[in-house]
């Protein structure tokens, strides 16, 4: 997609998409990337992603690792220089995002999406769009109803047949859960709501 | 139904006819005097709000916030999320809502639910997720907040008997005019349903919609950590003005993970759930349009 732009300027536009895309790119990706987090507490270092599995290690509170992956509730990091082996912790001992570790290196999905559009050859990253629009306090109280993007939005709502399919070609398969907990509101889930006193 | 229906809109035609209720929010006056004999015969007959109405107000407040960002502009990816919600959906007991999902043109990071099945989420929240589980996590706990019709309670709570007789008149309108569709919520709902969104839901809500979230998530067959996954991402971009409404309608993110912590570690560990992260890259290409 080219996007004509008066070279005066072009440099100026250059300038902020790149930083619109670092604040856009979200410190994460779905491939392996550098994540850094810090253990909330002591931790048990697991060959593999499951409680039965050997201990390599434990980790006190507050170790620095480098996460690698997820799979279900545990989170696979990677050796540092404090940590020799790989494995596993529990992903609720994990907290991320710690401020003098951040990496705003560029991820599978932030740099790519909506917005933002390579153009051309040169590579430049140039925005091709209206930039997404803050929703904030201001802006609902200021908002008018649009009730032509509610008729848009009906528009894409989908049948059951096709939910079923999309949960069938994705391997999806439905298991019986129970809710947890009780309620706090005082009302057993899945009784009837009404208006209590 | 129908005769505690026809009690109802008797008991609002003579409220509204007589009373002109005035509820308001925030630092306004409620005009409760005048809706106070009305009110009573209110408390003592209204026990519920219809269906009818329960949408009719979703559609407004999701009005409002297609007014503050519109849908973006990806068909394939529009669908896609609806499919993955109205699946979600189906593993609940109100599989036969009216449910509607879309995708906000906003960097702004969050979703929300409005009552009777309208649930919205910003393209900022999405592109900071990795999987189609996290999607349904998140998806998840806004379809709970409609379960639970929680938005209606905290709307009561904040508007009172007012609110009961605006919301006896959408069913008069309806009665009268054949749905509520493409219609205006009137000036009190709307300025209710702002409200509601500027202030957010009680934390007891929220911590509810987390629990039953990650519940409805796993019964669709995903794997059950989604959601606490989006929360360690929230939690890692905490500082970030664009989640600041978020986070200000919103118990902390480490204290929602702890909570989930200690529920999902003895019960839900043994589930085993698909991320279906393949599929979810997929949906959001480089290149997708705007």
């Amino acid at each position: 997609m080219k996007t004509a732009i008066k070279p005066g300027i072009r440099s100026n536009i250059g300038f902020v998409a790149i930083a619109a895309c670092a604040l856009l790119t979200t410190p994460y990706s779905v491939s392996a990337l550098a994540e850094s987090a810090v253990t909330l507490k002591e931790t048990e270092l697991k060959k593999e992603a499951a409680i039965d599995s050997p201990t390599l290690a434990t980790l006190p509170g507050k170790s620095r690792v480098e996460v690698l992956k997820r799979q279900g509730g545990w989170t696979q990091i990677k050796p540092t220089s404090e940590l020799q082996s790989q494995g596993w912790v529990k992903m609720f001992s994990l907290k991320y995002g710690d401020p003098s570790t951040k990496s705003d290196d560029g991820s599978a999905l932030g740099s790519s999406l909506f917005n933002v559009a390579r153009s051309g050859s040169s590579g430049t990253t140039v925005t091709t769009g209206v930039k997404g629009l803050e929703i904030t306090k201001e802006s609902l109280q200021n908002a008018s109803p649009n009730r032509s993007e509610l008729k848009l939005m009906h528009g894409y709502s989908v049948s059951k047949a096709e939910a079923l399919q999309l949960a069938s070609s994705g391997g999806l398969q439905k298991q019986s859960v129970p809710y947890l907990g009780e309620s706090s509101s005082g009302f057993s889930v899945g009784k009837p709501f009404t208006w209590g006193e | 139904m129908s005769y505690l229906r026809k009690k109802i809109t008797l008991a609002v035609l003579l409220l509204t006819a007589s009373a002109s209720p005035a509820w308001a929010f925030g630092g306004f006056n409620v005009d409760i005097g005048k809706v106070i004999s009305a009110g009573k015969n209110l408390t003592e007959t209204s026990r519920e709000i219809g269906e009818s109405e329960e949408v009719a107000i979703g559609e407004g407040m999701t009005s409002v916030l297609l007014g503050a960002a519109p849908l973006v502009r990806n068909d394939a990816l529009q669908k896609y999320v609806n499919r993955v919600g109205r699946y979600l959906t189906l593993q609940t007991e109100r599989p036969d809502l009216p449910w509607s999902f879309g995708v906000l043109n906003s960097q702004s990071i969050n979703a929300f639910a409005t009552p009777g099945g309208h649930i919205v989420l910003t393209q900022g929240l999405l592109k900071r997720m990795r999987s189609e589980a996290e999607l349904a996590g998140v998806l998840a706990h806004e379809i709970a907040h409609v379960l639970r019709k929680h938005h209606l309670a905290a709307m009561k709570k904040m508007g009172g008997m007012g609110f009961l007789a605006d919301v006896g008149s959408i069913a008069v309108d309806q009665k009268g005019g054949g749905g509520s569709l493409g219609k205006e919520l009137s000036k009190n709902l709307l300025s209710g349903v702002k409200e509601v969104l500027i202030r957010g839901l009680d934390k007891d809500d929220e911590y509810e919609a987390d629990r039953m979230g990650v519940v409805i998530a796993t019964r669709a067959g995903y794997d059950p950590y989604g959601l606490p996954s989006v929360l360690q991402t929230l939690e890692a971009n905490s500082g970030s003005s664009d989640a600041a409404l978020l986070f200000s309608t919103h118990p902390a993110a480490a204290s929602r993970l702890e909570t989930l912590s200690d529920l999902m570690q003895s019960k839900l560990d043994h589930y085993q759930g698909k991320s279906v992260s393949d599929r979810f890259s997929r949906m959001l290409p480089s290149g997708s349009k705007n």
